[in-house]
């Protein structure tokens, strides 16, 4: 049983999306979002992943498609056994 | 540091100081002084813990922070995950409970040893709120 789950591989352009919408502050996305600014700044970060609800109210606080927010990284693939 | 952060951490240093002190002192301790010990070793983490969450909540005013801002979905789910964690020690601790007391230890140190399970369950539940919080979830 793993403790600490392993990083996330979903990647968000959210810091990008703040920039694009006139330097939105976090605490002004998180007020729209309905989570604390600390959740947005973990977010950024990669240190959590949203759950799909927060998520679709992140992209609609930017107005743009949930995949223009977050893109899903793929595994690497293992290597076969033959 | 969100005010949850910073009460889960303010938890954890005071349990480890208060009880780490209390069991080194008192393991083997005469039941009189133990209890006597016991009950102030209680008030003293109860006073430093209402000290220590009135000054964070100072502290999070002066910073325009919320201290009584709704918990949200990592909140949420980070008090799960320690909350799971912290019941992983406590259903060890309560198989080792009865084990201590069938070995014909000392009341006192079955009673100490319950308290300990107590404890590090404590311990491991604010631990790990302060990890996920700064690791990640």
């Amino acid at each position: 049983v793993s403790l600490l789950s392993p990083k996330t591989r979903v990647r968000n352009s959210i810091r990008t999306l703040r920039f694009e919408h006139g330097e939105m502050t976090q605490q002004a996305l998180a007020d729209q979002v309905g989570v604390t600014r600390q959740t947005i700044i973990a977010i950024e970060q990669g240190q959590y992943s949203p759950s799909l609800e927060a998520a679709f109210r992140i992209a609609r606080a930017f107005g743009v498609p949930l995949e223009t927010v977050f893109q899903y990284e793929d595994p690497p693939a293992k290597g076969r056994k033959r | 540091m969100s005010f949850r952060e910073k009460s889960a951490a303010a938890i954890l240093v005071t349990n480890v100081l208060v009880f780490g002190n209390y069991f080194v002192d008192n393991w083997n301790a005469a039941v009189p002084h133990a209890l006597w010990a016991f009950f102030k070793a209680v008030g003293v983490s109860i006073s430093v813990l209402i000290a220590a969450h009135i000054a964070l909540a100072i502290h999070s005013h002066l910073r325009k922070e919320d201290p009584d801002a709704a918990a949200d979905e990592r909140d949420k789910m980070i008090d799960l995950f320690s909350i799971r964690n912290a019941h992983y020690v406590l259903l060890v601790g309560a198989w080792f409970i009865p084990m201590i007391a069938l070995m014909q230890y000392p009341p006192l140190t079955v009673a100490h040893t319950a308290l300990a399970v107590l404890v590090a369950s404590a311990i491991v539940l604010h631990g790990s709120q302060v990890a996920y919080y700064r690791l990640g979830v």
